[in-house]
């Protein structure tokens, strides 16, 4: 939580109680030179940084003087994880120097101001205590000046001390501005929550998909449920990873959300899309855009697959599991076994077709004939048939 | 042609460089920068941003102790070699 401080209130209806209060009130000292001081070191942590990183990155660049299997061993051991970001350090340091610095030069005017007027304040206190003292009744014309010089000084030392209370006050608010603009601080509020549905979420995948399998041998009716939960968890890990990037530039990597993607996918679905597209396409009338009707087939099968793997499949496997009531949960084990083959053949058929087409284009490099050989797979017949 | 070039005591002062801006940035993250601050409500802004990014910070001095360390033994390891391709090169060192 961040503390303010708040403005002095003082009561100056009655100009010598107000006075009274400022003479006796502790007010800021002129710690000025302290701020600078430290200010300056804080500079000086900037700039050691900002000067050894660019000496490490001068020696850890590739392509520098050393080259060789020693050079590169050093290079990638010196290699900054993205998502350290050093870079920042320098900058939040000499954010915290500008808001002290800025700071500095206030407090020794404000504390100026606020020792001359508390001094004022003590000179018309006593001045005051004087006439008022005086045997007889005082002249009213001497009480009412001993009144307005006291309110004079304690206006004066309410109007220094606001200034000091807006100056402590914009410090402080400078500080948190720097520790909100960078990519440095932890995460808060919507931020944390993103961060926690991913790895929650990330997990939760994993554990679902692999009792998934477990269950396919073990307890057949509870797989559908199992995998169903896994895709709904890897779209939401997958949308917070996007969100965690995108609106906080956390650092996600492209495995990350690949790995997520896949999770969601409904990978039976998705591959018999692809044929489903690739029919399509070759079928498609004289005139229409054969990609288009490529993409609409596919959409189509993939939304029917989505719809069997979170609703139909789940249901039926609960109403075979209440249909066997206590008789066990052989009757669903069948056509639930029966399901899965066509799914891993219609997976096994397309990878498959996938690994041959990675494997063509290995020259690629296999990250990125991976990556492609779907599309390829998927549109070659396509284009062959239109050549 | 090869040409190898090392500065050994820049190695070495990099490596003393990169642990010193590591000890800098421990130490203010304990009560050291906000306890030299005069002012109560100053230290108080200041102990809430230095906590405020104690994850990144543990990263970024774990960076900084593996890259200073990669350094000093790179700097040793140089020095090392250099010494024994010195005795070497004298006539009769290497006997």
């Amino acid at each position: 939580m961040r503390l303010h401080a708040k403005p002095l209130d003082l009561p100056l209806g009655s100009p010598v109680l107000a006075a009274t209060i400022c003479a006796a009130l502790t007010s800021p000292a002129g710690y000025g030179d302290e701020l600078r001081t430290i200010a300056a070191a804080l500079r000086g942590t900037a700039e050691a940084l900002r000067i050894a990183l660019r000496q490490l990155r001068s020696i850890a660049q590739p392509g520098s003087l050393w080259r060789g299997e020693a050079g590169r061993a050093f290079s990638a051991k010196l290699a900054e994880p993205s998502e350290v970001r050093l870079d920042e350090v320098p900058a939040r340091y000499d954010g915290y120097a500008a808001a002290l610095s800025s700071y500095a030069s206030q407090v020794d005017e404000a504390h100026r101001d606020l020792a001359a007027a508390q001094s004022a304040a003590a000179d018309a206190v006593r001045a005051y205590g004087v006439i008022v003292a005086r045997p007889g009744a005082p002249p009213s014309a001497a009480v009412r000046d001993a009144e307005q010089a006291c309110l004079l000084a304690a206006s004066q030392y309410q109007r220094g001390y606001d200034q000091w209370v807006a100056a402590v006050n914009r410090c402080v608010d400078q500080l948190a501005v720097v520790d909100t603009t960078d990519h440095l601080h932890n995460p808060h509020g919507w931020h944390a929550a993103v961060d926690a549905a991913a790895r929650v979420f990330g997990d939760m995948s994993t554990i679902t998909a692999v009792l998934g399998v477990a269950a396919l041998a073990v307890c057949p009716p509870a797989a559908p449920v199992l995998f169903a939960t896994s895709m709904v968890a890897s779209g939401v890990a997958l949308g917070a990873d996007i969100d965690r990037s995108v609106q906080f530039g956390e650092h996600v990597t492209t495995a990350d959300l690949a790995f997520d993607a896949f999770g969601a996918l409904p990978l039976a679905g998705a591959a018999r899309g692809m044929r489903s597209a690739v029919r399509a396409a070759t079928h498609a009338p004289a005139g229409a855009s054969r990609a288009g009707v490529a993409v609409r087939a596919y959409g189509r099968t993939l939304g029917r697959a989505y719809r069997n793997d979170l609703w139909r499949e789940p249901m039926q496997a609960v109403q075979e599991g209440k249909a066997a009531g206590g008789g066990g949960l052989r009757p669903a084990t069948r056509p639930m076994a029966t399901r899965f083959r066509d799914n891993l053949d219609e997976v096994g058929s397309v990878g498959a077709s996938c690994v041959r087409d990675t494997v063509d284009h290995r020259d690629e490099g296999y990250a990125r004939a991976a990556v492609r050989s779907p599309a390829r797979v998927a549109w070659t017949p396509v284009a062959d048939l239109a050549g | 042609m090869s040409t190898i070039q090392v500065d050994l005591d820049g190695l070495a002062l990099l490596a003393a460089r990169l642990a010193d801006v590591r000890a800098r940035l421990t130490a203010d993250a304990g009560s050291d920068l906000a306890g030299r601050c005069p002012d109560a409500l100053v230290s108080a802004a200041l102990q809430d941003v230095q906590q405020d990014w104690s994850r990144k910070r543990k990263l970024i001095c774990g960076y900084l102790d593996a890259a200073s360390s990669a350094v000093r033994q790179a700097a040793v390891a140089y020095a090392t070699v250099e010494s024994g391709v010195g005795r070497a090169a004298v006539i009769g060192g290497g006997r």
